[in-house]
C-alpha cells in the first residue's frame, strides 16, 4: 500500500516544478546539520521578479518581469528603490528534500548568520529578520523544486531597525522603501532554513543580494555654457563612491519644443512680384525666448529675411525660416517663433521648471545623513525619484548604463539639438550603481545662441577651401584633382626609371 | 697555398683600407683596461628626426580673404606646437660632400579656443563652444646632408638642405564635430612646396665611448641636435584653386639619428 505524503502548505500560487538541475552560483552557500532535510538551489538560481502593473487593482495578479529589469551595469540582480516602490516579489527557485516535519523559513540579515539561533532572536536580540514565514511541518523526502516568494519590502524594511527577541514575520508597506539611511548599497544574505523546534535541522541554503534604496546626493556647482544649438553643462563631481553616473534633465525635451515654433500661412497678393508679407513678432530679449520676429518674405522666391534685431542665424535656428514652394495660390507656410510660446512637454520657457521639480519625490525627510565623504549634510532617506514624470526629461540615457553620463568623475556634458533663442531648464542628478536616481540639482536656465567658429568666419571672409577630402579641384580643370596629378607624376617618374634601366 | 696567401693579402688590404677611413671606425680606448677590440662603424643608410616647432599657419595670407584675418581673429597670433617626425633614406653618398636621398615627414598641430557668440549673449561674448583647427602636415623631400666637415675635418657640424612637396590634411571643428558652413564642411587638404635649411650638431664628440656603444648596440652612427629654418608654402602649387593655407615659416628644433 502506497502512502502519499502530505503536500506542504505553500501559498496557492507557488509553483511546483521539476526543473533540470544545473550548477548553483558560486556565491550561494549551504550549511549542513545532522538532519537529512536539505535545501539547495539548482538550475535557475536567480529569482524571477514579479511586480504589480501600474494602475492594477489591489490583489491583481503580478506580472513576471524576468530576472532583472536593469542593465548589467546597474546591479541587475540586486534591489533598488524602484523595485521596492513597485512592491516587487522575488521568486526564488529552490529544491527541498528529506523534510520530515521541519518548517521552511526564510530569514535575512545584514550582519548576522541566521543559521545561529541567537541571530534569529533565540535568547538574545536578533540580527536576522523573517522575510517569509514559510510552510509548517513539511514531509517531503524526494527532491522537489519549489518557488519561494519574498517581497522586496519585507527584505529591506527592517534594515537599520533590526533587533528584537523572537521576531515574527511582518508585512511591510511602502515605508520600507525609505529604510536605508546611508548612500552605499547594503549587502544582505537570505537564508532558507529547515527549522525544527526553533533550531536549524538539516542543510540550509543562503543567497547574497545587494540592496540600495538611496540615490546619491545631488551634484553641486551645476552651470550652463551656451553654444550654437547646444549647452555645455558642467557640474562638480560627487565625492561619494556610490555615484556611478549622472542624469541630465532638460525641459523642454529637445525636438519636443512643441508650439515654440509655429507655422503660419502667408498669402501675398498674386500679382505682387515684390516682398509682400511681414510676419511681425517681438522679442523682449532678456527672457531668452523669442517673443516675436519679423520675417520679410519674398513672394517670388519664398526666401525670408529677418529684421527683429535677432540675427539671420537666430531666426533660422529658431525655425523662423521661409522658403516653402509657392503654389498657384501664392500661399505658403513660414515657421516663426510663437510669442510666449510654451512647449508640448514640461513647462516650456518657465524657469525653474515645474516639470523637473514635480516628478521628484523627496523622502519624508525624517533622516539626515551625510554623504560618503562626510562633508555634506543631506536630508534624505529617500531613494530619490519615485514617480516617473521627471524621468521623461532625461537627455539621451545610455541604454547600457541607464544614465546620461557614466562615471563618478565626469563633470561635463554637451546637450545638442537645441533651438537657438529658446529657453531650456537643465538639472543634473547623480545615479548610483543600482540605478537609483538621486535628487536633482538646482535648476539652471538659459538659451543657446549662434556662435562664430573659425570655419564660419573663414568662409564668410571669402575663404574657399573645404568640402571634404574628395572635393579636390584643380585650377581650370573640371574634375581634376591633386591626387590625380600626383599619381600621373609618379607614374611618369617610374616609367622613366624603367626605361633607363633597360638601356 | 696560393689561395691562402691570396686570401690573407686581401684581408690585409681590406684592413688597411678600413683603418684609413674616418676616425670612428677604429677604437683604441679601453676604459676597463681589458683586451682591446676593434670598433667598426655600422653601415649608415638612414636618418630619423624628432621635430618640434612653433607653428603659426599662413591661413590669413590667402588673397581670397581680402585682408581679413580669420585665423588671427579666432586663434590669435601666438604660435602653437607642431610635433613631427621625419625619416630619410640616405640613398647615395657624394664623396667629400655628404649624403643625399629622399625623406618623408608627418606631423600634427592643433589649435583650439572658445568660440565667440555672433552677438553678445547675456552680456558675454565668449560661448561655451570650442572651435578647433587640426592640421596633419606631410612632406616628401630630397635631403642633402653635408657631413664632410664632420667626417673629414672633425668639425661636428652637419649643414643640410631639404626641398620637396608639402601636403597637409586639416579639419576645422567645433563642439559638435566637423564644422560646416554654406554647405562646405571644414575638412580638406592643401598642397604646396616644402623647403628647409638647417645644421646639426653631432653629439658624438661629447661622449665618444657612449656613441660607439650606441652604434654597436643599436646601429646608430650619429646623434644630432639640429636647428632648422622651415618653409612650407601650401598655396595649392597651381593645382588647387583656393586651399586653406596651413603652411608656415618657422624654426624647427629636434633630435636626429643616423643609422
Amino acid at each position: 500500500m502506497l502512502i502519499r505524503p502530505p503536500m506542504p502548505r505553500f501559498p496557492r500560487w507557488v509553483v511546483f516544478c521539476a526543473c533540470a538541475c544545473a550548477p548553483a552560483i558560486a556565491s550561494a552557500q549551504t550549511t549542513t546539520t545532522t538532519s537529512g532535510a536539505t535545501i539547495t538551489a539548482s538550475g535557475q538560481v536567480n529569482p524571477e521578479r514579479f511586480i504589480t502593473p501600474m494602475g492594477a487593482a489591489p490583489g491583481s495578479a503580478q506580472v513576471d518581469v524576468g530576472q532583472s529589469t536593469r542593465s548589467q551595469n546597474q546591479n541587475p540582480l540586486g534591489v533598488n528603490f524602484q523595485d521596492c516602490e513597485n512592491d516587487m516579489t522575488l521568486s526564488f527557485p529552490i529544491v527541498v528534500s528529506g523534510f520530515s516535519g521541519q518548517n521552511l523559513q526564510v530569514w535575512a540579515s545584514q550582519t548576522g548568520t541566521c543559521t545561529d539561533a541567537g541571530a534569529r532572536g533565540q535568547g538574545q536580540t536578533s540580527t536576522c529578520w523573517i522575510v517569509y514565514n514559510g510552510s509548517q511541518a513539511i514531509n517531503m523526502q524526494a527532491s522537489q523544486a519549489v518557488n519561494i516568494p519574498i517581497r522586496v519590502r519585507d527584505l529591506v524594511g527592517p534594515v537599520g531597525s533590526v533587533g528584537s527577541t523572537n521576531p515574527v514575520y511582518k508585512a511591510y508597506g511602502e515605508e520600507a522603501c525609505h529604510s536605508q539611511t546611508s548612500f552605499p548599497a547594503v549587502s544582505l544574505t537570505i537564508y532558507f532554513l529547515p527549522i525544527l523546534n526553533a533550531t536549524v535541522s538539516g542543510t540550509s541554503y543562503s543567497y547574497p543580494i545587494s540592496t540600495d534604496l538611496v540615490g546619491p546626493a545631488a551634484p553641486n556647482g551645476v552651470s550652463i555654457k551656451d553654444g550654437d544649438t547646444l549647452f555645455v553643462v558642467n557640474w562638480t563631481p560627487n565625492t561619494d563612491t556610490d555615484t556611478a553616473g549622472y542624469d541630465i534633465f532638460i525641459d523642454p525635451v529637445p525636438g519636443q519644443e512643441g508650439n515654440a515654433v509655429t507655422t503660419r500661412t502667408v498669402c501675398p497678393e498674386a500679382s505682387t512680384p515684390t516682398p509682400a508679407v511681414d510676419a511681425s513678432v517681438v522679442d523682449s530679449g532678456d527672457d531668452g525666448s523669442i517673443d516675436a520676429m519679423t520675417a520679410t518674405v519674398d513672394a517670388m522666391t519664398g526666401d525670408a529675411t529677418t529684421a527683429d534685431g535677432a540675427t539671420a542665424d537666430d531666426a533660422s535656428a529658431d525655425g523662423a525660416t521661409a522658403g516653402a514652394p509657392i503654389g498657384d495660390a501664392a500661399c505658403y507656410p513660414i515657421n516663426v517663433a510663437t510669442p510666449g510660446a510654451t512647449s508640448t512637454t514640461g513647462s516650456g520657457s518657465q524657469c525653474p521648471s515645474t516639470a523637473l521639480a514635480g516628478g521628484f519625490t523627496v523622502d519624508g525627510g525624517e533622516t539626515t545623513i551625510l554623504d560618503d565623504a562626510g562633508d555634506a549634510a543631506v536630508v534624505s532617506g529617500s531613494g530619490g525619484i519615485s514617480t516617473g514624470t521627471i524621468l521623461n526629461y532625461i537627455y539621451k540615457a545610455d541604454p547600457a548604463t541607464g544614465s546620461t553620463v557614466s562615471g563618478l568623475t565626469n563633470q561635463t556634458y554637451t546637450i545638442e539639438g537645441l533651438l537657438n533663442g529658446r529657453t531650456y531648464t537643465v538639472a543634473v542628478a547623480a545615479v548610483d550603481g543600482s540605478g537609483n536616481v538621486g535628487p536633482p540639482s538646482l535648476q539652471q536656465c538659459d538659451y543657446p545662441a549662434p556662435v562664430d567658429d573659425f570655419w564660419k568666419i573663414y568662409r564668410r571672409d571669402g575663404g574657399g577651401a573645404g568640402g571634404g577630402l574628395c572635393a579636390l579641384e584643380a585650377v581650370g580643370s573640371r574634375g581634376g584633382s591633386t591626387l590625380t596629378y600626383l599619381s600621373v607624376g609618379a607614374a611618369a617618374v617610374a616609367f622613366g626609371r624603367r626605361r633607363k634601366r633597360k638601356r | 697555398m696560393i689561395a691562402r696567401l691570396s686570401s690573407a693579402a686581401s684581408l690585409g688590404a681590406a684592413v688597411w683600407l678600413l683603418s684609413g677611413t674616418a676616425f670612428a671606425q677604429e677604437a683604441s680606448y679601453d676604459p676597463l683596461g681589458g683586451t682591446k677590440h676593434r670598433y667598426k662603424e655600422s653601415p649608415q643608410n638612414f636618418a630619423a628626426e624628432l621635430r618640434l616647432a612653433p607653428y603659426l599657419p599662413d591661413v590669413d595670407s590667402d588673397p581670397a580673404l581680402h585682408g581679413n584675418t580669420p585665423y588671427k581673429q579666432v586663434f590669435g597670433s601666438s604660435p602653437r606646437l607642431l610635433v613631427s617626425g621625419e625619416f630619410d633614406w640616405q640613398a647615395f653618398r657624394i664623396p667629400h660632400v655628404g649624403t643625399i636621398g629622399p625623406g618623408i615627414g608627418v606631423g600634427y598641430a592643433t589649435m583650439s579656443d572658445p568660440a565667440q557668440f555672433s552677438q553678445p549673449h547675456n552680456g558675454q561674448t565668449t560661448s561655451g563652444e570650442s572651435t578647433t583647427l587640426e592640421i596633419y602636415p606631410f612632406y616628401g623631400v630630397a635631403v642633402l646632408r653635408a657631413d664632410v666637415l664632420w667626417r673629414e675635418i672633425g668639425i661636428p657640424l652637419v649643414p643640410y638642405v631639404k626641398a620637396g612637396i608639402g601636403y597637409a590634411l586639416w579639419r576645422a571643428s567645433n563642439t559638435l564635430g566637423t564644422s560646416s558652413f554654406d554647405g562646405k564642411s571644414g575638412l580638406g587638404h592643401s598642397l604646396g612646396v616644402e623647403f628647409a635649411l638647417g645644421v646639426g650638431l653631432n653629439l658624438n664628440i661629447f661622449d665618444e665611448y657612449a656613441a660607439k656603444n650606441f652604434d654597436e648596440a643599436m646601429g646608430v652612427n650619429g646623434t644630432y641636435l639640429f636647428a632648422e629654418w622651415t618653409h612650407a608654402d601650401l598655396a595649392g602649387l597651381g593645382l588647387q584653386s583656393d586651399p586653406l593655407r596651413v603652411g608656415s615659416t618657422n624654426a624647427t628644433f629636434g633630435l636626429a639619428f643616423e643609422f
